[in-house]
């Protein structure tokens, strides 16, 4: 691994409501896409909007469960709404990101 | 307007996120949605889920039940065997399709169709009753009945029931299933019936076996024996039956524990005994020898020994041929042992009898030549000189010696026995009266005479003779004193009387036992009790011929005689006598007895025991003696002054005085007088009381009859002789024919007959007599029995017819048949008395 991937990840911001059925859905769903990914080369963040909602404005999130998938540039944001049971379009982008990382 | 590149981008991306949303939205995987000033949270559709979902469950539910159910039927309807559900009632309410073909149920009925409609007539009762506790119960069981199938025969049907219960407890009916057992039930009465018939076999087998060894059991009881098997080494199952046990004297649960059983027999096996049984059973033992039997001493619980025989077989060995388990029989052979050792000893005695009785016919002979000879020459010597005085001692010694041979011949069974029929009882009686008087004062006579009937064939001197024996030798046997009992029974002597173990013929005697309490004997002396010439008493008392001639009499009388007796508990003698009929004698005693007796003559009686003193005169006045009693010394002088006595009989003991003083101061007043001693003290210490006491002027009571007339005539004859002398010379001119083939013997009675007066020819054979009697006619003929051509029987006989009137003297060295001797006037046994053989000339002349 070079020195510019030890410093660039892929960054996963989950908006969740509590414990709220799709909520806890979403959370254990996205694990499990992360379970491929070394450690190292992703980071997760779980953000309760019964806790703090205003980050989720901030990022103009309006429902949840929702994922933002980024890297850590900030570079090819990609956004998914619901549950995340269909999975497809975050495994491409996962491997897509990786590959650019 | 037309929008720029970057708005359309963001609106178009706005768009595409709004649809995602939506979709989202609409897929229901939204939670929550957030507003400007809070979050809303997303439940519209949580009611229809719910519903939804009951709804899914429920169509599951249905679909898994009829999927049971599917797969219950195709269970149910797949299996032969018949399935059934009854309601709570009873009623059935499903069939599988087994029990619906078996019993032909149709569906639409099933509802109206209970088990008692099938059920066999016979079995219709019983089975209500099952069925109701069945449903009264609610709990699983079996039930089996006759039932009918489709085809109408009833079968065996076996059904299994499970109560039914809804999930809140409530009992709705039976599910069963039912089988048809009728072939396990056929085969089952099949089974049954065979067990029967094989248990009524084994009963009849088991009885059969229980019979023969019952059988077994008494066969071996009969037998006498006793049954032991034993393993080798002996272990736990030793068995020894209770006859086994019995036979030692112990009750079955007396006997040893196997672990002390093979200790126990050595200990009670006879010392001289042992090493027998263990050279046989280690024989045994290791195969030598095919079986075991042993004949040994054993000790009785009482303590005596016993004898036994012991039979062994083997019945299992091992390999090497020795002994691993064993079977016997021991049988008590005690009795078998007696009886041969009984057997032996009148062997022993038939064996001396013959023995001693031929010694005692030659004997007699040589004494008869002596005793002849000796009285001539006596006669021929100097009256009172030495010489007559020393012939005279050889005369006497002879009498001693002739009496010795008489007692032998007793015991040989070969002397005269003058038979009669007598009352025992009686007889008895007068025996003990006497005994009362003259034995010691410490013995105490007592008499049971029970005997009915009493009467006896016998020589009454020789049975007195038995009895006083017994008694002289009780008193013996008593020397502190003690009872002497005298019984009389009747008994029945069978074959297996303990006491007949002698040739005599079974039937009725008359038992009579002399008991005393004396000090018995041991058994060594017991054995040799009859033994000629055996005595306990020290040198010179006694001739060792009392008890053997008692013997020789009892038998010769057709009896037996036993002896009972133990140290230190006395002796009893029992006395069989055959029971005869016919009616005893007045004077029993004496009518056909001859005692030999000088006629005329007076006694003397010194005694101071008036009874003892009564009975010897009473004796000696029934053998025709003047008799005169004295109770002291002066009252004898006193008789003596005033009558003429020739034999006075004083007792040695009198009160101040004694026998001897008498004997002084009357033989003073004549010299001639004979003079007898009496004494009821030891023989030999009376003898040595005074030099006048000799052997033959001393007699030792109690004395019998013919002791006393054989004294009283041996006192007589020798003071007298002189005077008696001249009896036969009146017979001059007689003639008598001496038939004999004895020459020594002929000759001595031929001189003494001469020297008499008479004219003797003598004969040596028959056929030479009877030639000389026609030549010579004789007046008498004295013939010995035993003669080399004819007998003495047929030759007197032949006398008789050719010379009638003739007096024929028979005369033989010992006892011939009493019968056959009636041929004769007179009969003598040898040596021939010569008083005796002078007063049957004299009666003739």
């Amino acid at each position: 691994m070079s020195k510019a991937a030890e410093q660039e990840k892929l960054l996963f911001k989950l908006f969740v409501a509590g414990e709220e059925p799709n909520s806890v859905i979403a959370k254990k769903k996205l694990y499990e896409l992360c379970d491929e990914i070394p450690e190292e080369e992703r980071e997760i963040l779980i953000i309760d909007v019964y806790q703090d909602y205003s980050v989720a404005l901030e990022e103009g999130i309006v429902i949840t469960p929702t994922l933002i998938a980024s890297r850590s540039d900030k570079q090819d944001r990609m956004v998914f709404f619901g549950n995340l049971q269909k999975s497809n379009q975050i495994e491409y982008y996962m491997k897509k990101g990786r590959k650019k990382l | 307007m037309k929008m720029t590149d970057p708005e359309y981008k963001n609106l178009k991306a706005q768009l595409a996120s709004s649809e995602a949303i939506i979709s989202a939205l609409k897929k229901n995987e939204v939670d929550a949605v957030i507003g400007e000033r809070s979050v809303s949270v997303v439940r519209l559709k949580e009611v229809e889920e719910e519903l939804m979902k009951a709804k899914q469950l429920a169509e599951d539910q249905a679909a898994k039940l009829r999927e049971s159910e599917a797969r219950f039927r195709a269970l149910a309807d797949g299996t032969p065997v018949s399935i059934w559900v009854t309601d709570k009632e009873g009623k059935l309410c499903f069939v599988n399709k087994a029990c619906a073909e078996y019993f032909r149920l149709k569906a639409d009925s099933l509802g109206s169709v209970t088990s008692e409609d099938f059920i066999h007539p016979d079995d219709k009762d019983q089975f209500i009753e099952s069925w109701k506790n069945v449903f009264t119960k609610k709990e699983p069981c079996v039930l089996t009945a006759r039932l009918k199938r489709a085809d109408g025969l009833y079968c065996w049907i076996e059904s299994r029931l499970q109560p039914r219960f809804s999930e809140n407890c409530e009992f709705l009916g039976f599910a069963g299933s039912s089988i048809d057992v009728t072939e396990k039930k056929l085969a089952q009465e099949a089974l049954q019936k065979e067990q029967g018939n094989l248990r009524q076999l084994l009963d009849k087998q088991t009885e059969d076996l229980r019979r023969k060894k019952a059988q077994l059991a008494a066969a071996v009881d009969a037998s006498g024996g006793g049954i032991y098997e034993h393993s080798v080494p002996i272990g736990p199952e030793l068995f020894v039956s209770r006859r086994y046990a019995e036979i030692l004297g112990y009750a079955p649960e007396e006997m040893p524990h196997w672990k002390e059983y093979k200790n126990w027999i050595q200990e009670h096996v006879h010392p001289d005994d042992k090493e027998q049984l263990l050279s046989s059973y280690n024989k045994f033992i290791s195969g030598e020898t095919e079986s075991y039997e042993v004949e040994l001493r054993f000790k009785h619980k009482r303590g005596e020994w016993i004898y036994v025989q012991s039979f062994s077989k083997a019945l299992e060995r091992d390999t090497d041929g020795r002994v691993t388990h064993l079977v016997g029989i021991m049988q008590d052979i005690t009795k078998r042992k007696e009886m041969e050792q009984q057997i032996l000893n009148a062997q022993k005695m038939e064996a001396v009898g013959q023995l001693s009785g031929g010694i005692a016919h030659d004997f007699n002979n040589m004494l008869q030549i002596i005793t002849g000879y000796s009285a001539k020459l006596a006669r021929q010597l100097p009256e009172g000189s030495d010489l007559q005085t020393e012939v005279k001692h050889i005369k006497n010694a002879a009498r001693s010696a002739a009496y010795l041979t008489k007692q032998l011949l007793a015991f040989s069974r070969k002397q005269i026995l003058r038979n009669q029929v007598i009352s025992l009882n009686k007889t008895l009686k007068r025996i003990v009266s006497m005994l009362t008087h003259s034995l010691r004062e410490d013995v105490q006579i007592h008499a049971e005479l029970l005997a009915s009937p009493d009467r006896v064939k016998v020589d009454p001197v020789q049975i007195e003779q038995v009895f006083m024996n017994m008694a002289v030798n009780a008193q013996k046997a008593m020397p502190h004193g003690g009872n002497l009992v005298f019984r009389t029974e009747k008994v029945e002597l069978e074959e297996d009387h303990p006491d007949k173990k002698d040739s005599v013929p079974k039937g009725d005697y008359i038992m009579v036992s002399v008991s005393d309490t004396g000090c018995g004997m041991d058994s060594d002396t017991l054995e040799k009790i009859f033994d000629p010439f055996f005595t306990t008493r020290s040198g010179g008392q006694g001739t060792g011929l009392g008890l053997s001639s008692a013997y020789g009499i009892v038998r010769q009388s057709g009896g037996i005689i036993r002896c009972y007796s133990q140290p230190g508990e006395g002796t009893t003698f029992k006395i069989y006598l055959p029971v005869t009929e016919g009616k005893a004698k007045k004077n029993q005693k004496h009518e056909e007895v001859l005692y030999p007796i000088i006629t005329g003559k007076s006694v003397l009686i010194v005694e101071d025991n008036i009874h003892a003193r009564q009975f010897t005169a009473e004796e000696l006045e029934e053998l025709d003696y003047t008799v005169y009693q004295a109770g002291t010394l002066s009252q004898a002088e006193e008789i003596f002054e005033e009558n003429t006595i020739d034999l006075v009989i004083s007792d040695i003991v009198l009160p101040g005085e004694d026998g001897v003083e008498v004997y002084k101061s009357l033989t003073e007043k004549k010299p001639e007088l004979a003079f007898l001693f009496m004494t009821g003290y030891d023989l030999d210490q009376s003898l040595k009381e005074h030099e006048l006491i000799e052997r033959e002027n001393l007699l030792s009571k109690p004395f019998t009859t013919e002791e006393l007339a054989q004294y009283v005539y041996n006192a007589l004859s020798e003071k007298y002789e002189q005077k008696e002398e001249g009896v036969l010379s009146q017979k001059t001119g007689k003639k008598v024919l001496l038939i004999d083939d004895d020459q020594v013997a002929a000759e001595g009675l031929s001189f003494l007959l001469e020297d008499e007066g008479f004219m003797v020819e003598r004969a040596r054979t028959g056929k030479e007599a009877l030639k000389k009697a026609v030549e010579f006619t004789p007046n008498f003929v004295v013939t010995d029995i035993k003669l080399p051509d004819i007998n003495g029987y047929t030759l007197a006989e032949k006398l008789k017819q050719s010379l009638p009137g003739v007096k024929i003297i028979g005369c033989s060295g010992f006892q011939e048949d009493d019968e056959r001797s009636q041929a004769f006037d007179k009969f003598f046994i040898k040596p021939i008395d010569l008083k005796e053989f002078q007063k049957v000339f004299s009666k003739d002349i």
